[in-house]
């Protein structure tokens, strides 16, 4: 085995060391349980820089076609199929740690109850993701001001159709879709 | 290369800004050092006689996946909080083009075209006003462009999240291609400069 490898030069020694560490991640799981430690201050921080986002900006984000944030919906099932942001994917408030959502991505929170996106913000907050934001106004303040504005013909405030409550199940990410599927 | 440093306070923008001029020279030094300042050695990857930039390139990509992979897996390194560029598949695929041309036609690449300006090459200098021309006439016509710029959105994707593949068998697949490359390249090289001989 060592005279194999001494009689290689160094561009196949390296391609050897290259493949072996390659072999081994094959098999590494590369992200580990990091320990997270909540900093109060920090949070304290956050809180009073707001947080949110109003829904005339995040309906404007999404006729834009931007895609770098995803709107995550912590409501049920049920109430998701009825109706939805579009785009928004249904994450229960316990799948929030492997929903597979990076922790630098733009997280918009939303559910028809303030309390459960208040804690859903807490809890991804201590799980390490940097860039959460709440609903203003949750799903209600959506609907009344982003879906249907009441709002002279005039401007250029975005209009989502609410009527297409079929969707397939389960959510995909923000953006990728067109800006009219399923409401 | 300087983010996290930046980003935790240890310097200011000025800093920062003195850094990444001195990581510029660094980069622009070891490519002219490494011949990326000739157009000539540049296009002969095109011919197929000096796959060297392939190699070089590839290289850098497994360099820097591994390392990247096995921080992450001693726990140094959150994956997650890498930023990743947004992917819009149709633009990307028509920039790509593009540079690809501008590389065959004009014998350089933007950052290589400055290394060679710096070394004072005049056909580096009229490909680097041409990328500054380039560029301008983007940034003027960008309302245009706009509606392709933003087209087909995937989002911060990656092929492991896209294809649903596990991360590790991913990097071990690269690192198989980059390998059958270079050993393709090698064989590729000679095989040419055999005819050439002939």
């Amino acid at each position: 085995m060592r005279n194999w490898f001494s009689r290689l030069g160094t561009n196949q020694r390296l391609a050897v060391l290259a493949l072996a560490l390659g072999l081994a991640a094959a098999f590494a799981r590369p992200t580990p349980g990091w320990t997270v430690r909540v900093n109060a201050q920090e949070l304290a921080a956050d809180l009073q820089r707001g947080g949110t986002v109003r829904a005339q900006e995040l309906a404007d984000w999404i006729v834009k076609g931007t895609t770098e944030f995803r709107v995550i919906d912590l409501r049920d099932e049920t109430a998701f199929a009825a109706y939805h942001i579009p785009g928004a994917e249904n994450v229960p408030l316990a799948s929030l740690a492997d929903s597979g959502i990076g922790h630098n991505e733009k997280v918009v929170l939303c559910a028809d109850d303030g309390t459960r996106t208040a804690q859903a913000w807490f809890v991804m907050k201590a799980l390490g993701f940097r860039n959460v934001h709440i609903l203003a106004g949750g799903l209600d303040g959506w609907k009344g001001q982003a879906a249907s504005p009441s709002l002279p013909a005039a401007t250029t405030t975005p209009k989502i159709d609410l009527q297409v409550p079929s969707l397939p199940a389960g959510g995909s990410k923000t953006g990728s879709k067109k800006k009219k599927e399923g409401c | 290369m300087i983010a996290p440093l930046f980003k935790f306070g240890v310097f200011g923008d000025e800093t920062s800004l003195v850094l990444a001029f001195l990581i510029g020279i660094g980069f622009g030094f070891f490519l002219e050092r490494a011949g990326f300042g000739s157009a000539r050695k540049l296009v002969s990857q095109f011919y197929l006689n000096d796959l060297a930039v392939f190699k070089v390139m590839f290289t850098a990509i497994v360099t820097a996946m591994l390392g990247v992979t096995y921080l992450a897996w001693l726990g140094v390194l959150d994956l997650s909080l890498v930023y990743l560029v947004p992917t819009y598949l149709v633009p990307q695929i028509i920039g790509g083009l593009v540079l690809g041309f501008g590389f065959v036609i004009g014998g350089y690449c933007p950052g290589t075209s400055v290394a060679a300006t710096a070394t004072g090459k005049i056909d580096g200098l009229i490909f680097f006003l041409g990328v500054f021309a380039g560029t301008i006439l983007f940034a003027e016509a960008f309302p245009l462009v706009k509606p392709l710029y933003s087209a087909t959105p995937l989002g911060q994707t990656t092929i492991p999240r896209y294809f649903s593949l596990p991360y590790g068998l991913v990097v071990f697949a690269v690192v198989l291609m980059a390998v059958g490359g270079f050993a393709g390249a090698g064989w590729v090289e000679k095989k040419m400069a055999s005819r050439a001989q002939s």
